[in-house]
């Protein structure tokens, strides 16, 4: 008996052994490049490390980063610009909805009309930005010249005025994202049952009772998945910015990510621009755990 | 069996593991590492210097190895080193066949932070391209080996060479970078809508900054919808990134620099924020300017709209005119008003009547030696040439106003006449006496920063500056909070640096 369970913990105890030896590539790789650059970065938010001048004169300042972001018009400005794209998310959601829903039931051309909304999210980020930064000229662009075709004798300045330069990126960022949206939540409808459409057919429900208490609960994963994952990638997503606006004017269309590569590359306050990304990802985790604790009441697996 | 497959995957994923890790541990993918110590050592092989004759002098005490074959790498953003380094590079390879020079585009708009990412990385560069805005002050050791060693073992006198161009390139008292090539700022005007407005040609330069933008506003039209169909200055310097450049340029006309002479912070920003209100006022009062916002969405560029009739002045540089043959080829500037003289150059403005008139802000371009050159005697043989000749013997495609004091100048005015037409082909261009004439104007008296070039805080301070002011020019914030909070968060960077 005791020379079994001996055989028995000799044979789990290389199982673990050669369990790890399996994932050791990928651990080491997230260890050294990912662990430890997550670590490094924690400890350099609270240095006044400029990068260029070496590791020797990386000293430390307690809470001076921190205090210093919440007095930066800077910071709050970058913060504030995010979270009104992300007030945007659920309306970017329903076009894509809006959009798989009436492929789903359309007979023709669907994969060609797939194939056409997918090509902008597989196409380079600074491509589309230069693309619409000539469409929104306010010069010479062509949805300008259109609207004045129209009668709209002083069309909106887009990327050079402060108040339509946030829309403007909205609209941008709808396009190139819906393609993905719409596949995934075309993936989510096919795999709705017809049968329940039938049923429900039958019962005499109407269209718009049939979408929001059959079809929409029933993709309500899909949804939780794109909702998380949309926010997720706005409070990430810079390079956009970078070519289209440069963050402005002023600081109307700078957001956090642009923000920290300024501060970490250009003004070489590598330190306060780690700060400001402890402060990103803690503000990303919290919109995560809200997430999670409300997908509870919406969200039917 | 099993325990020989275990065997096998357990070596398998050691060998793995190992790969991984010597791929991230490893330097720099094939290229040379870079010199710790970059600080030049005389060679001690046979002296084979062929140096060139003045201007640039013979080499006295720099000395290299003839058969020693070394390849520079020469970092730059502008195109325009691209032709000049084409034309004259073969008379490179007849003085240092040993040495080859690549040279290396980093177009776009992100060229410093490029250079300084590649040197952090330890990539090989051995040669930088560098301007007086555009040199790394805040931590130029980071970035350039000095240069005052090795100009004083070459026993190369600047001075005599360059005259006072040197001291926009010294940081702390040590000399980063080589003069080349200077752009001195002129006034760029149509004489027509001069004429059509009835204000005084401004050529003699009696002008004050007030009276030129008072005559910006006069020039600016508009059509009967009150869209500006013209505005009546744009400057070269002025949209997002420059504001602060282009601020304290004007504020130095004045006298005002953000530290004074010993480097101490300048309490008095009096003349600085009626530079600002000047400009301030010109975008959102007068309307004669584009606001910053608008020159990167239209993508507005001062001197095609100066010529398309977009902006009646323009503050660019004076060397635009050996540009001028190339602006109507390309059709920038067609050839009847090309013909018709009516675009033309003034001197830059006074800071006030009793200021002295004819001075002019020049901007430097230089080069530097990176401090991560495996080569820094052979850098700095090309970084020399580069400096001096090569401007003569591309001056024939490659248009500079050269730093240097000592090239031929009756040579480089008749090249200067020369250009590559759109076939490729070498053409004579016109005669232009009184635009070049205007271009070298010996009476114009070149202005530079004095004070906030030597001092590495400076710089930082500057780029607060710039964040502050970016505010200003968005209206998110007004002139006078402006300047408080700019003067507010500059000094916390001066208090903090001169501390440490």
């Amino acid at each position: 008996m005791e020379k079994t369970k001996r055989l028995y913990v000799t044979r789990k105890w290389r199982q673990t052994i050669d369990g790890y030896l399996f994932i050791m590539p990928n651990l080491v790789g997230f260890l050294v490049f990912t662990l430890f650059s997550i670590g490094f970065s924690f400890a350099a938010g609270f240095t006044n490390w400029d990068m260029v001048t070496g590791l020797a004169n990386m000293k430390f300042n307690g809470l001076a980063n921190f205090s210093k972001m919440f007095g930066d018009q800077w910071f709050i400005d970058s913060m504030v610009n995010v979270l009104y794209f992300v007030a945007f998310v659920p309306l970017q959601i329903l076009v894509a909805l809006i959009v798989a829903f009436i492929i789903n039931e359309s007979v023709f051309f669907t994969k060609t009309i797939r194939t056409a909304l997918f090509l902008p999210y597989v196409t380079n980020a600074v491509i589309i930005a230069i693309v619409w930064a000539m469409l929104l000229n306010p010069g010479d662009g062509i949805v300008n010249n259109l609207l004045r075709t129209v009668g709209v004798g002083h069309p909106p300045g887009w990327l050079s005025s402060q108040d339509w330069v946030k829309p403007a990126i909205i609209v941008m960022t709808t396009w190139s994202g819906l393609g993905l949206n719409v596949i995934l939540f075309l993936s989510g409808l096919v795999g709705i049952p017809k049968e329940i459409y039938e049923s429900a057919e039958i019962d005499g429900v109407k269209p718009i009772t049939k979408f929001f208490h059959i079809t929409f609960p029933l993709i309500s994963p899909t949804t939780f998945f794109i909702l998380i994952t949309s926010i997720i990638g706005l409070f990430n997503a810079w390079s956009h910015i970078q070519i289209l606006t440069g963050g402005g004017p002023g600081s109307s269309s700078t957001v956090i990510g642009y923000y920290i590569y300024k501060a970490a590359f250009e003004f070489g306050q590598m330190g306060y621009a780690s700060a400001m990304a402890l402060v990103l990802f803690a503000t990303v985790f919290i919109f995560t755990i809200v997430q999670w604790s409300y997908q509870k009441k919406w969200v039917h697996y | 069996m099993v325990r020989k497959t275990r065997v096998w995957y357990a070596m398998t994923a050691a060998l793995l593991t190992l790969a991984l890790a010597l791929a991230g541990c490893s330097g720099n993918n094939g290229t040379a590492k870079p010199s710790d110590s970059a600080s030049p050592a005389p060679s001690s092989s046979q002296p084979a210097t062929t140096g060139a004759s003045a201007p640039g002098g013979e080499p006295q005490g720099i000395t290299i190895d003839p058969n020693k074959k070394v390849k520079l790498r020469y970092y730059t953003s502008s195109g325009y080193d691209q032709v000049e380094f084409d034309a004259a590079y073969p008379e490179w390879q007849k003085l240092y066949p040993n040495i080859e020079v690549e040279l290396v585009l980093m177009s776009g708009g992100e060229f410093e932070t490029s250079v300084k990412m590649a040197s952090i990385a330890g990539e090989q560069m051995d040669v930088i391209a560098t301007g007086t805005n555009t040199l790394e002050r805040a931590n130029p050791d980071t970035l350039y080996l000095p240069l005052d060693d090795l100009v004083a073992r070459d026993g190369w006198d600047l001075t005599t060479e360059y005259g006072d161009y040197p001291e926009q390139f010294k940081v702390n008292g040590k000399l980063y970078s080589i003069p080349r090539a200077v752009a001195p700022d002129g006034v760029w005007y149509n004489k027509k809508y001069f004429e059509e407005a009835g204000l005084p040609d401004p050529s003699s330069g009696d002008w004050t900054w007030e009276e030129f933008f008072q005559d910006a506003k006069k020039l600016t039209k508009y059509d009967d919808k009150g869209n500006i169909t013209r505005y009546g200055i744009q400057d070269w310097m002025f949209d997002v990134g420059s504001l602060a450049t282009a601020s304290t340029k004007i504020a130095l006309y004045g006298g005002w620099e953000i530290v004074n002479a010993d480097g101490t912070f300048n309490t008095d920003w009096t003349n600085y924020k009626k530079a600002v209100e000047l400009l301030y006022n010109a975008v959102y009062v007068d309307k004669s300017m584009a606001p910053p916002a608008d020159i990167a969405a239209k993508g507005l560029h001062w001197q095609n709209d100066y010529y398309a009739g977009k902006n009646a002045m323009g503050i660019g540089g004076r060397n635009g005119a050996i540009f001028q043959d190339l602006a109507v080829e390309y059709g920038q500037l067609t050839k009847e008003e090309d013909d018709a003289y009516i675009h033309t150059m003034a001197p830059m403005p006074r800071w006030d009547a009793n200021a002295p008139k004819k001075q002019a802000y020049e901007e430097v371009i230089g080069d530097a030696i990176s401090k991560t050159t495996k080569y820094p005697e052979e850098s700095y043989l090309f970084m020399k040439w580069h400096s001096t000749k090569s401007v003569e013997i591309a001056s024939k495609v490659a248009h500079r106003m050269p730093a240097s004091r000592l090239l031929d100048t009756n040579a480089l005015l008749e090249n200067w006449r020369w250009y590559n037409n759109k076939d490729g082909k070498l053409t004579q261009g016109k005669q232009r006496d009184d635009l070049y004439g205007r271009m070298m104007d010996p009476e114009i008296k070149p202005i530079y920063y004095q004070n906030s070039v030597k001092f590495s805080y400076a710089a930082k301070m500057k780029l607060e500056l710039e964040k502050h002011l970016s505010l200003l020019f968005a209206s998110e914030k007004t002139l006078d909070e402006t300047i408080e909070n700019a003067k507010i968060a500059t000094f916390k960077i001066y208090e903090e640096e001169t501390a440490k």
